[in-house]
């Protein structure tokens, strides 16, 4: 048993989750995420998000032909049919070896011609204005113009994503692996002035080993305690104002947290890994009278990491898209970043919808998130 | 071999048939010659049968299986534990408990340390039993008990041509006997009054919660225990050992009635935070609590009513809103003393056990708290009584449990009971069914004002101070520490006692530990009028070897 004493005061506790009379007083909430996913604005309807919408016109990318691709000079019909006999489980180490030359299309997507995509045919998008050009991009839900999303843009249809918010194949996948207790991300708004107004505030993105609880209804529960992770990877804080409970970026910045995939536990391969590194970052977040947290984050994210979440054949046989055509759109879509040497953009613009509980997050040492947050930051800062 | 067959040689080896037929309660007893009277049969709880296993062959050992169900009676199961028979299928249960205890027992690892023979024979099965039997049936065995034993292991060895076999055989038919699943309180010299062991196994098993111990068996042997120096001597030893906690704690579970935490469900769309986890963490707070006053700091019994110390684990700080920094165990917190808390009655376990699945139940909640700290037992409402106010949460003008509660209570014959039992509850009601704080109940500010004995208090900060001046309360734990050290309600002839008792444990300023020995060094702990012993059941083939668990010990001699 811990022998420590604390005395906690349940009305300091209290504070914590309630709005404060605006002063000049350090403030901070603290969230647990139990929601992350793609900002991939849905034009469909309640029918199902293979069929059309304002978004995709043509719906969302059908099944893969499996039979035609996988053809080559060096694998004929029959041969390919006995690979793909939805009885050989052994297929998956060979569906990307179609390349006219026996190449990998997953290592080496340009071996073989753009499969295509479906186009996504809306001018609507979750997403923020990350160039600050008003001119250049979708407009928001709310009316927001200058959306940069090229990620969407480029992608929109595709099955993986496409669907109603929470209900995407793999926005459900993802969040169910972060929920069943694969990682825990946390956020800390903080401030001087007040929770609603306040023009020097911060959020803080961290992570934490201790596990989200369900409830009985296999929620989240809100009100759990975690401890925020001593290794400060995977975490960055934010400079924002806060504007009528309106919190929003202070000018681009770089953003680092838990990309939002199935599993934690850090880097899972050289190039694969469970960072989203978002330069050019901004975000637009709202805490709600119910103790919630929920927005919008985005920024500019490397395109061959982005690829990798998509390059292998799993990712090709339930999402329906070849890895290859994945690749052309991030390279046809890349809107920042230049590369010097070839002149090409290396990074491509994408958005992030976030949905947070109220939470309580100690800090390494045991202290409480308020007392701990300059010694987070500076650990945030120097990493 | 399966289970049932293993049974069927050890009844054949006529273990039950030589203990009950010729039943004798062992020579050995400083009261020997003189016909035995048993004056009462204990069924062992699950916790004293597992903590006995545990005392007697290691903590290692496992305990699997699944126990009979128990009995509270007179606000106790220690009570009602005199009541208890064992089924048939219950021996069975039993039986198979006893058999997987004695195969680890004899596994490879422990049989070297525990049996202290090198090599399984008749010599070694009779030492076996004669050491293991003491302990396991707080007695010395009788030769024909032991003789049984060894028979058991001759025909054992003999079939299955391993000697290691029959000594499992041999402690499975100790751990299957009537005389270590009951606890035999037998007749001393004096009529009326327990013999030596019996005096050990009250004392063991109401302040460890299981079978004596080797120094408290040779006590009893030297007479020890039946001078108040002797006992005293093994009250503080026995209390002075970390297996106290584990005593109070099963005396505090039975007290305030904490198995009942294990039947608790929510609604999971009123409260979906409420799940097994928060439920036995919520038990365990409230040992925990109590373990702080009475035994760590030796406080004063009634401040588990007031305390705004409190331990909170992982899932209860969600439950209170409360950060919890902890590294994954148990954290002690010290929550405002201005706030509404009161120690034990503002604890999850009591305010989630007493309350319906999605509300609260002031009347639930003021009959448990008239039980456990007054003993005042509240009466079963009548079959045809109208809850239809009660339960009706949406009514428009009725808006909180205290004003439908009120109409309610307008039946006259609802207001005798209600009147008594309500206004304790209703000081409760800032937190909801599972212990949440809340200070509305459908938007109608919650009013927690109550009277009791004409004293008028608010909330539960104010019923928490009510109940600790009340001087039924400490009356009322020295009535059921004695009940659970003697498992009988008390009589009208317990009342001196009980009230020198009281005295003592007032003049004491309300230590338990102090109750605890002045109870249990008493003369009075220590008497047992006869009661009446279960019948067997009837007769059938299912049902022969659990008959002979259950014989009563007529005409038992020593």
């Amino acid at each position: 048993m811990r022998h420590a004493r604390l005395t906690l005061m349940l009305v300091a506790a209290t504070s914590l989750t309630t709005p404060t009379v605006a002063g000049a007083e350090p403030w901070h909430r603290a969230y647990v995420v139990d929601w992350f996913e793609h900002a991939f604005y849905f034009g469909g309807g309640k029918d199902g998000a293979d069929k059309p919408g304002t978004d995709c016109a043509k719906g969302s990318n059908p099944e893969i032909n499996y039979r035609k691709i996988m053809v080559t000079s060096y694998r004929t019909d029959e041969e390919t049919r006995v690979l793909m006999d939805p009885n050989n489980r052994d297929k998956i180490r060979f569906l990307g070896i179609r390349g006219p030359n026996r190449e990998d299309v997953y290592r080496e997507p340009e071996s073989v011609p753009d499969p295509g995509i479906l186009p996504m045919t809306g001018t609507i998008a979750e997403g923020l204005d990350l160039d600050d050009d008003p001119r250049t991009g979708f407009t928001a839900p709310d009316g927001r113009r200058g959306i940069d999303n090229a990620f969407y843009k480029e992608l929109g249809c595709w099955y993986r994503y496409r669907a109603q918010a929470r209900e995407a194949f793999s926005s459900k996948y993802e969040n169910d692996g972060m929920r069943d207790g694969g990682y825990t991300m946390l956020v800390i708004v903080s401030g001087e002035e007040s929770p609603e107004n306040d023009r020097n505030a911060t959020v803080g993105f961290y992570v934490s080993k201790d596990k989200m609880v369900k409830d009985a209804k296999g929620a989240i529960a809100a009100d759990y305690s975690f401890r925020i992770d001593p290794d400060p990877g995977s975490s960055s804080v934010h400079k924002v104002t806060i504007t009528d409970g309106l919190i929003e970026s202070a000018g681009s910045q770089r953003l680092r947290l838990h990309a939002p995939n199935r599993t934690g536990g850090g880097r899972r391969s050289a190039v694969a890994t469970d960072e989203l590194d978002l330069e050019r970052g901004k975000l637009r977040l709202r805490m709600k009278p119910d103790g919630t947290l929920s927005g919008v984050l985005g920024g500019y994210r490397d395109t061959y990491t982005n690829y990798m979440t998509a390059s292998n054949a799993i990712i090709e046989l339930v999402t329906r898209i070849e890895a290859p055509a994945v690749w052309y759109a991030l390279k046809r879509g890349a809107d920042y970043g230049k590369d010097p040497k070839t002149g090409r953009n290396t990074k491509i613009s994408m958005a992030f919808t976030l949905d947070a509980l109220p939470a309580f997050v100690v800090a390494p040492g045991g202290q409480l998130a308020q007392a701990a947050l300059p010694y987070l930051n500076e650990q945030v800062a120097a990493k | 071999m399966t289970r049932l067959p293993l049974l069927a040689l050890v009844a054949a080896g006529s273990i039950f048939a030589g203990a009950v037929g010729a039943r004798v309660v062992a020579d050995t007893r400083a009261e020997a010659a003189k016909p035995a009277r048993v004056l009462a049969m204990r069924r062992l709880s699950e916790t004293q049968y597992r903590n006995s296993i545990a005392d007697v062959f290691g903590e290692d050992v496992s305990v699997n299986g699944r126990f009979e169900p128990e009995s509270r009676r007179s606000l106790l199961y220690a009570i009602g534990a005199g009541a208890l028979t064992v089924t048939a299928a219950g021996f069975e249960q039993y039986f198979a408990i006893g058999d997987s205890v004695a195969e680890q027992v004899f596994d490879a690892k422990r049989r070297g340390k525990l049996v202290g023979c090198a090599s399984p024979d008749a010599a070694c099965a009779a030492g076996f039993a004669k050491t293991y039997g003491e302990r396991l049936f707080g007695r010395p065995l009788t030769d024909t008990e032991i003789t049984s034993r060894i028979n058991l292991f001759k025909a054992a060895e003999a079939k299955k041509q391993d000697g290691w076999f029959g000594m499992r055989l041999v402690l499975t038919s100790l751990l299957a006997d009537p005389q270590f699943l009951f606890r035999h309180e037998v007749e001393g010299r004096t009529p009326g009054t327990l013999d030596a062991h019996s005096k050990a196994e009250r004392l063991s098993f109401t302040i460890w919660d299981s079978v004596p111990d080797a120094a408290l068996m040779a006590a009893a042997e030297k007479g020890e225990l039946d001078t108040a120096g002797g006992r005293q001597a093994q009250v503080d030893r026995l209390l002075a050992s970390p297996k106290a906690e584990r005593g109070m704690r099963a005396f505090f579970t039975d007290v305030l009635q904490l198995d009942g935490m294990g039947q608790v469900t929510k609604d999971p769309d009123a409260f979906p935070k409420f799940n097994a986890n928060i439920a036995n963490s919520a038990r365990e707070q409230v040992l925990r609590t109590v373990m702080d006053v009475v035994l760590t700091r030796d406080a004063d019994y009634r401040d588990i009513l007031t305390t705004t110390d409190a331990f909170i684990d992982r899932n209860l700080a969600a439950i209170y809103k409360l950060p919890y920094t902890g590294d994954g165990g148990w954290q002690k917190v010290s929550l405002p003393k201005d706030g509404d808390h009161a120690g034990l009655l503002t604890q999850v376990a009591f305010l989630s056990m007493f309350a319906h699945p999605a509300r609260s139940s002031p009347t639930r909640r003021g009959a448990a708290l008239g039980e456990m700290f007054l003993c005042q037992p509240t009466p079963l409402p009548p079959g045809d009584v109208d809850f239809s106010i009660v339960n009706d949460t949406s009514n428009a003008t009725l808006k909180t449990v205290r004003a439908r509660l009120e109409a309610h209570a307008g039946d006259e014959s609802c207001a005798f009971c209600h009147t008594a039992i309500d206004p304790m509850g209703l000081a409760l009601e800032q937190y909801d069914a599972i212990g949440q704080r809340r200070t509305e109940e459908n938007g109608e500010p919650i009013d927690v004002s109550a009277e009791i004995d004409g004293r008028k208090f608010t909330g539960a900060k104010g019923l928490g101070e009510t109940l600790h001046e009340n001087p039924r309360v400490s009356g009322c734990l020295v009535r059921n520490l004695f009940s659970y050290g003697t498992g009988r309600a008390p009589s009208t002839a317990d009342k001196a006692t009980l009230k020198a008792f009281e005295q003592a444990f007032v003049a004491g300023n309300y230590r338990v530990k102090a109750l605890i020995r002045t109870v249990a060094t008493s003369d009075a702990f220590f008497t047992a009028p006869p009661q009446s012993l279960p019948a067997p059941p009837a007769k059938g083939p299912a049902t022969t070897v659990a008959s002979l668990a259950l014989r009563p010990l007529k005409g038992a001699t020593r």
